[in-house]
């Protein structure tokens, strides 16, 4: 099992308030790996942290065996990391094509650059219909799959997804899923943060449970969506 | 009427002076998110540069632009990241704190140019000064028609650049957001310190251009600063389209009020028409800014 992340003793803090406290997991090459969790719960944090956003405060970032931790995020990037933050992060003044272009920003294969637009807008028609429109005008539905095509865009490996299918009706949060174990099928490994746990965990490898900063369950997914503290607690009941 | 189509065409060309301090200083204001109270320093500066260019080498400093431009550009380079380190202060008045130092930097390169320099006015004498092209009555001094072709040419490039270019593209993404473009591989200080240069070198051709035309002393940047104030703010904070109509009506309105009303009155004036602006169209004259 080749790993392609792993962190150990994570820590982050904003303003002395400490949001993980030393948190360690990994992720291994072809998984899709979940981190569940209620609000506020430390997710967004973690992955800030693996993608440069914020400083780690303690522990180790591996990536790829290159050790990221205090790197600038446009370093990770360059290592094959694209993180697609929470509230999506779109471009408003940038129109959705020149959104996509940034998103290759590292790239120089112009075929394989050609050929990811080309999947994208297959993925996503409505972005091809809305290729000239600025980012700011789409809806937040829109500018949620703009923010997954600049990822795939940017020819990274590894893609970290926070909450990818937050404000998208149901029936394009299937969309959404299909897409990721696409993604997943044609050679990306993910790391993904989901509040719709029951999807992501039957999308998912592996997942993460985390509780105020902490780890406090790691197993696969198809044993964790039939554990009963797991289905009491993020699944609904039942 | 011969009077009121000359002011109306010297404002025009005027307008495409400002036009180039407005883009640079537009998008290092959005890269940046600080007001550079220094601007008219630089343009002191590119002034006294084509100066002691014509002084003590006795070339014709409208020709050696390319150089003149070059300079400030690496200068800035080098210097931006001093800047950086102020704005990026952690600290809840950083903002402030960094709006001060360009003001003691502004106030810092006056003095050393007074000091060095002392106060009386200097000219600038160019291939182009004293011709002028006379169209139906109309005067249409050279050196101001250059400027202007000039301004709009290298703003026209410009603009290709930054919405034709990856590099281009990249600069506006991370104009409108630093943290998102370092997420697709942006290098965000890199990004910086390259627009401040192109900034610093645009503003310094603007100051050999006023220079020429008018004077050059080292009391002069002040009046610019408080012009590309005015143009960022009309212009709608962080709008290009904006800031070069800005630009454009801030040399209408200078003209005529200097013709019309006296030339003591166009601050005046200025901010007044600056308050209704921000009274009525709180995004900008077009309605396009922040
Ligand atoms: N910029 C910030 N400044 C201060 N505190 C923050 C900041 N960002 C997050 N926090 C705090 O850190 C903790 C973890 O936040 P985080 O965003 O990682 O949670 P989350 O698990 O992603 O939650 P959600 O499901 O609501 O997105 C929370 O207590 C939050 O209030
Ligand atoms: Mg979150």
């Amino acid at each position: 099992m080749e790993l392609v992340l792993e962190v150990e003793n994570l820590e982050v803090s904003y303003g002395g308030i400490k949001a993980l406290q030393g948190i360690s997991f990994h992720v291994a090459k072809g998984e899709i790996v979940t981190l569940i969790g209620a609000n506020g719960a430390g997710k967004s944090s973690t992955l800030r942290a693996v993608s440069g956003m914020i400083r780690a405060s303690g522990g180790r970032i591996n990536f790829k065996g290159n050790d990221v931790t205090g790197l600038a995020s446009h370093s990770i990037a360059g290592l094959g990391l694209s993180h697609v933050p929470e509230g999506r992060g779109v471009f408003t003044r940038l129109t959705v094509e020149e959104n996509l272009g940034v998103g290759s920003f590292i790239r120089d294969d112009k075929e394989g650059i050609k050929k990811d637009m080309e999947t994208v807008y297959e993925l996503f028609p409505r972005l091809q219909e809305r290729k000239k429109q600025l980012g700011g005008s789409l809806s937040g539905g829109e500018q949620q799959m703009l923010a997954i095509g600049r990822a795939i865009m940017s020819g990274a490996d590894t893609l970290l997804l926070d909450e990818p299918s937050m404000g998208l009706a149901p029936l394009i949060v299937q969309d959404i899923f299909s897409i990721i174990k696409h993604i997943n099928a044609v050679g990306k490994t993910v790391l993904l943060v989901e509040q719709n746990a029951n999807q992501a965990l039957k999308a998912s490898h592996r997942a993460y449970i985390m509780e105020t900063g902490r780890i406090v369950m790691s197993g696969n997914a198809d044993k964790m969506i039939h554990d009963p503290e797991v289905k009491k607690a993020y699944l609904g009941g039942h | 009427m011969e009077l009121i189509i000359q002011t109306l065409v010297n404002g025009l060309l005027i307008g495409g002076i400002f036009i180039m301090i407005a883009v640079g200083f537009t998008l290092a204001f959005g890269v940046m998110d600080i007001i550079d109270f220094a601007v008219g320093e630089w343009v002191m500066l590119g002034a006294f540069a084509a100066y002691w260019l014509q002084t003590l080498v006795h070339v014709d400093p409208l020709l050696f632009f390319p150089v003149i431009m070059l300079t400030f550009g690496a200068a800035a380079y080098v210097f931006q990241p001093v800047l950086q380190s102020v704005i990026n202060i952690k600290h809840r008045s950083a903002a402030l704190m960094a709006l001060a130092f360009t003001f003691g930097l502004s106030t810092f390169f006056r003095g050393a140019a007074l000091t060095l320099w002392g106060f009386n006015n200097r000219n600038i004498v160019t291939f182009l000064s004293d011709q002028s092209i006379n169209i139906l009555g109309i005067t249409l001094p050279a050196l101001r028609v250059a400027a202007t072709v000039f301004a709009v040419i290298i703003t026209i490039g410009f603009m290709v650049f930054l919405n034709k270019t990856k590099t281009g593209v990249a600069i506006r993404a991370a104009a409108e957001n630093k943290t998102i473009a370092g997420l697709m591989g942006i290098d965000g200080q890199k990004v910086a310190r390259t627009v401040y240069a192109i900034y610093a070198a645009l503003t310094s051709l603007a100051g050999v251009f006023i220079g020429s035309i008018f004077s050059v002393n080292p009391d002069m940047g002040l009046r610019y600063t408080a012009f590309a104030f005015f143009v960022v703010v009309a212009g709608g904070m962080g709008s290009f389209a904006g800031a070069i109509a800005a630009a454009i009506l801030l040399g209408l309105i200078a003209s005529f009020v200097s013709v019309y009303v006296g030339g003591a009155y166009i601050f005046l004036i200025l901010f007044l028409f600056l308050y209704f602006v921000l009274l009525f169209f709180s995004k900008g004259i077009l309605g396009k800014g922040l």
